[in-house]
């Protein structure tokens, strides 16, 4: 393990991190060559390709054969402190939210469902999945099921434009208070690649989640796959 | 069916029957399982059989064998990995693992333009720049890059970081917790990072950023880590 041997590399990212982060490149904007990089800071092409390697790791730029390095938009930021729909979370941060719904469709609870609502297996449930954007991008793919005996019609409803926690707790009465959520860190299958429009990178962040109501009781669980190029975290946490 | 349960190897079967009670929670995450001698008693096997199955167990990250103590079951999930890093040591030690840090770099340096604008403070300025790896029980679980003003604490540089805590000595000279803003993200990892962690070249991990602020509203802390981890879980209440 011994000496901690890519300061040089570490020093690089830092320094075109600065220019990002200053705004001196733009989304988009593509990076000079490794050459005018490896000139302007005075490091060898193999440092250079390091810190861009990582970088590029990083979703800081991306590439295009051919082109070149470019300069990555900035991940949305969702902010987990505070429990809110997909709708109305990005619409306060002044974003607009959409959705297509590829299935609706009640089904016979499968055993992975069945335990994360606390029912037993093949209890009829609502599957619903969607692709959610916000602006035109397509951000997460999401499959949600809810007890069919919860909300009776569920299926009428239009999840494109409506929130399904918004309607739950409207028209069903149902008052939703905790979310139980696991992340964990996955690639997308071929399906949700090509739903998520995802061509640079597959990485993406699974949240498996279950709703509870107000006297604890499972009424949706959910997995959502988002596109990790596009998506970040962020929590408050005070003392 | 019960005919190929017989047909399956016996190590097999004891695996999946210790599986089965992890799952159940006979066993507990963090808790230690019987000994290898006990085990070849309440089941009349043999000592190699049982070594099979709990080395297939420890294959699969199921279990940890720790040297002199004895065979633990992991910890698959962090409870609220966004509490930060100094709860992930807590985690570790509450799992029977034993955590330890190893140093990689210490360096005293100006704080240039993005740790200046970060602490604010002059980019002449000096920080203090720490580079630690975690382990538990002797695995490394996470890569730690730590910047900290360097005149916020007198002779910091000769601190040992291996056996003390950096919150404890920020209590110490009188520094409180104020707020710490997280940010996660899911990134590739490159040499050096994923030697350190050991893990593949390019693989997948989450990366944290903690900003911390002090009580009296001063930035004293600047993370970035490296997350060796599968999953995490949180909860969020409904306000």
């Amino acid at each position: 393990m011994g000496k901690y041997s890519n300061l040089l590399s570490e020093e690089v990212k830092e320094q075109i991190e600065i220019l990002h982060e200053s705004g001196v490149f733009k989304a988009n904007d593509p990076l000079p060559s490794e050459r005018e990089l490896a000139e302007q800071f005075d490091v060898n092409r193999q440092t250079i390709r390091t810190a861009l390697k990582r970088l590029r790791n990083e979703h800081r730029i991306y590439t295009q054969h051919g082109k070149g390095n470019f300069v990555s938009p900035r991940k949305y930021c969702d902010d987990t402190s505070r429990f809110s729909s997909f709708t109305s979370g990005w619409e306060a941060d002044g974003y607009t939210t959409y959705s297509r719904t590829l299935l609706m469709q009640v089904i016979e609870a499968p055993l992975a469902v069945s335990t994360m609502l606390d029912l037993s297996l093949g209890t009829e449930v609502y599957h619903l999945r969607r692709v959610r954007y916000i602006g035109d991008e397509p951000l997460s793919y999401e499959t949600s099921y809810v007890p069919v005996k919860m909300c009776e019609g569920l299926d009428r409803f239009d999840f494109n434009h409506s929130s399904l926690y918004d309607t739950m707790e409207k028209v069903y009465g149902i008052s939703l208070t905790t979310i139980d959520e696991k992340i964990s860190i996955t690639t997308l299958n071929d399906d949700e690649r090509a739903e998520l429009e995802a061509d640079n990178d597959d990485l993406a962040f699974c949240f498996k989640s279950v709703t509870l109501s107000k006297d604890r009781v499972p009424v949706e669980c959910c997995v959502a796959v988002v596109r990790a190029d596009k998506m970040y975290l962020v929590s408050y946490m005070e003392a | 069916m019960s005919k190929l349960t017989k047909e399956k190897a016996i190590y097999l079967q004891l695996a999946e029957l210790i599986e089965e009670k992890i799952f159940k929670k006979q066993y507990r995450p963090g808790q230690m399982i019987p000994s290898e001698r006990e085990l070849c008693d309440v089941y009349g096997i043999s000592r190699m059989t049982v070594r099979k199955a709990i080395d297939s167990l420890v294959d699969k990250e199921i279990l940890t064998r720790v040297q002199g103590k004895g065979t633990f079951v992991n910890r698959t999930d962090m409870n609220s990995a966004m509490d930060g890093l100094e709860s992930m040591r807590a985690f570790i030690r509450e799992s029977g693992l034993l955590p330890s840090n190893k140093v990689i770099h210490t360096a005293v340096r100006p704080a240039g333009v993005k740790y200046a604008k970060i602490f604010g403070i002059d980019e002449d300025s000096l920080i203090f720049e720490l580079f630690r790896l975690r382990l538990a029980s002797g695995k490394p679980v996470a890569m730690e890059y730590t910047r900290v003003p360097y005149d916020l604490i007198e002779n910091i540089d000769k601190y040992d970081f291996e056996n003390g805590s950096l919150y404890e000595l920020f209590e110490k000279s009188g520094f409180h917790l104020g707020r710490d803003k997280q940010t996660l993200e899911i990134v590739r990892v490159t040499a050096p990072q994923s030697n350190l962690l050991d893990v593949e070249d390019n693989a997948a991990v989450f990366m944290l950023h903690n900003t911390v602020t002090e009580t009296g509203g001063r930035v004293i802390e600047h993370t970035r880590s490296y997350i060796a981890q599968r999953a995490m879980t949180f909860s969020t209440t409904l306000t």
